[in-house]
């Protein structure tokens, strides 16, 4: 029973935040204010879509385990009470005390709290200093929404962390772990070193990555627990956060059409397809206030992998053959190279973020004797430091007990390892100093997979699926 | 529990690394909790109070070996909210910090053979008076300080 109502607030609060972003991003690309009503009705729709939707009944707890010892259970819920007081104190005592959070984040929300619109100098006149000035607005605007509200608009960054960890947690729960087993996997991953000390990229450090790997959290646990809602509101969201989102879920959307994934496939691609219809024109016109939206281009890109990925499994599910699609996954790969440039040349973005890294093509081969570099430095910043303490060799474990066993949460572990590519172009591109670039970024990066790894770790107990009997049993719980 | 899990839980192995399992993972949880009180609270609650003690501008610029904390600090004493700001120099490094610590005033910069402006996008140019000169403040970015100039 209660589970059921953590699980319905859990949904409530992704349906209000998912609704709160795309709204909000589209008001704000059109040139309008976002109204301070949206907070409230969207926590309301939210709430009505949660209480409104079925769900699948959860399966069973396995008879066999002994019931949880309830000093165990208090001792972990006090403890996560004081790690989130924690976060809320280090969150609101002060704006952001590291150097990103200070100079995008704060700076964004700020001028979103004065006046929660981009027809002001700050965002539309090209001619004023505005640094990252096409990152996605969701963490500013949600910051600036709740500051006008109610004040303390900085509590958005330890909800963040609460919700994480109520992704592991449910999740667990979902694939019938026992509730002690599911409290400690949430309250690991939630008390990592990393995300709970004032570093940079911490839950409370200002930085949009803890929100980035908030969400890539949720799209785990939605593979995890089979939930597709989830991982489409996750995949919508994590688009909508940072820069980094848009190639995460399309490494998402690789992953599950290379796992055959279907059950992924379909979710990742509706959120792939809201979240970037949502950003690409909000970059655009960040980029370029003075310059209509490149409406069809900016459909096209927006549709164009999902549509793809989605028509080719379809094919290669009537035809057949793995070899099949192993040949179609290297020929789209060389397709997106291509093109992608291309796109988003077309699409307005030609020198945003994202383009900086695509449009280098060739010289990142050039530079691909920074790869050794690139892997020592994965290895020191993930075990050697303590910063993730033992997720690494615990990533390790489950990937062994793991290993040839062919369902949906397969996709999970090859997204994890399709980011590594990913980061390594991001070090390839970049004219900073390797060393200082690999040790100011590379812990941050680490932080975005962090989630989902827990979500993979906890995929290392088999799934208990619902016997007919069972869910008789629940529904007529 | 498909058959490859049963097959798996049933080896030793398999049987093995899921019964190591939960202890590294609660070896994981006293890792982090063991550091809540003092890297994670009493680092904080120092971060906190000496931010507030020594001010934004100190906080960032000195700790990040950036000079020029006190022309952070004039600006801010002398010049409205609502008002932009000319810059020359480096875009980032110390000239990030100024855009964020003197936020809402907007940075623009100063034209290279002078600037006439009085105004822009609706806002006064900021001037001051500091040393005996006076002008248009003009505040000039190197890699490692920030220095202020009044034309």
């Amino acid at each position: 029973m209660t589970q059921r109502w953590i699980m319905r607030g859990f949904d409530a609060a992704l349906l209000a935040c998912a609704l709160l972003a795309v709204l909000g991003s589209a008001l704000l690309a059109g040139g309008a204010t976002v109204p301070d009503w949206l907070l409230p009705t969207t926590l309301l729709g939210g709430t009505a879509l949660a209480l409104a939707r079925r769900r699948p009944p959860a399966p069973p707890l396995d008879p066999t385990t002994a019931p949880p010892r309830r000093w165990a259970i208090v001792l972990l819920a006090l403890l996560a009470l004081a790690t989130f007081a924690l976060m809320v104190y280090g969150s609101l005592a002060t704006p952001s005390r590291q150097w990103d959070g200070a100079v995008a984040w704060d700076l964004k929300a700020r001028f979103l709290t004065d006046a929660p619109t981009l027809q002001q100098p700050f965002f539309d006149d090209r001619g004023v200093l505005h640094h990252s000035r096409d990152y996605p607005l969701l963490q500013p605007l949600l910051v600036a929404l709740v500051e006008r509200t109610c004040g303390g608009g900085r509590v958005v960054l330890a909800a963040s962390w609460l919700l994480a960890c109520a992704a592991v947690f449910l999740a667990a729960l979902r694939r019938g772990a026992p509730l002690l087993r599911a409290a400690m996997l949430a309250l690991a991953f939630g008390t990592t070193p990393t995300l709970v000390t004032s570093s940079s990229g911490g839950v409370d450090s200002g930085y949009a990555d803890f929100l980035l790997a908030t969400w890539m959290t949720v799209a785990g646990a939605g593979i995890a627990a089979r939930d597709r809602l989830w991982i489409t509101l996750g995949v919508t969201l994590m688009v909508l956060t940072k820069p980094e989102g848009l190639p995460y879920a399309w490494a998402l959307l690789a992953a599950a059409w290379l796992t055959a994934s279907r059950a992924v496939l379909l979710p990742t691609a509706i959120g792939l397809v809201i979240g970037a219809a949502t950003l690409l024109p909000l970059q655009h016109r960040l980029l370029h206030p003075d310059q209509p939206t490149l409406t069809w281009t900016v459909a096209l890109a927006a549709l164009a992998p999902s549509v793809l990925a989605l028509g080719s499994d379809t094919v290669v599910r009537r035809i057949g053959g793995a070899t099949l699609r192993r040949g179609l996954g290297v020929g789209a790969l060389l397709l997106v190279v291509l093109v992608l440039p291309w796109m988003l040349e077309r699409t307005g973005n030609a020198k945003g973020s994202l383009a900086r890294y695509l449009l280098l093509g060739p010289e990142l081969f050039a530079r691909l004797d920074r790869l050794p570099a690139f892997a020592l430095a994965l290895g020191e910043y993930s075990l050697l430091h303590g910063s993730f303490a033992l997720t690494l060799p615990l990533l390790a474990l489950a990937w062994w007990q793991r290993r040839g066993r062919r369902d949906a949460d397969g996709s999970l572990g090859l997204w994890l390892a399709l980011l590594l590519p990913l980061w390594l172009v991001t070090f390839l591109a970049s004219d900073i100093e390797l060393s200082r670039h690999l040790r100011s970024r590379l812990p941050r990066l680490l932080i975005h997979g962090c989630g989902a790894a827990w979500i993979y770790v906890l995929t290392a107990w088999p799934r208990r699926d619902l016997t007919s009997a069972d869910a008789v049993a629940q529904r007529d719980d | 529990m498909s058959t490859v899990d049963q097959q798996r839980s049933a080896t030793p192995t398999g049987a093995r690394v899921l019964r190591w399992l939960p202890w590294l993972i609660l070896a994981h949880l006293l890792w982090g909790a063991a550091r809540l009180p003092g890297k994670a609270l009493g680092r904080r609650v120092d971060e906190i109070e000496r931010y507030r003690r020594d001010g934004a501008e100190h906080w960032f610029l000195d700790r990040g070996g950036y000079g020029g904390a006190d022309v952070i600090t004039w600006i801010r004493d002398n010049t409205p909210e609502r008002c932009v700001l000319l810059w020359d120099g480096q875009r980032l490094g110390a000239m990030e910090f100024a855009a964020a610590l003197l936020a809402p005033r907007l940075f623009v910069r100063a034209e290279p053979d002078g600037d006439e402006r009085t105004e822009y996008a609706g806002l006064p140019i900021a001037t001051g008076s500091r040393d005996g000169a006076q002008g248009r403040i003009v505040l000039h970015a190197a890699s490692d300080r920030l220095t202020l100039e009044l034309r």
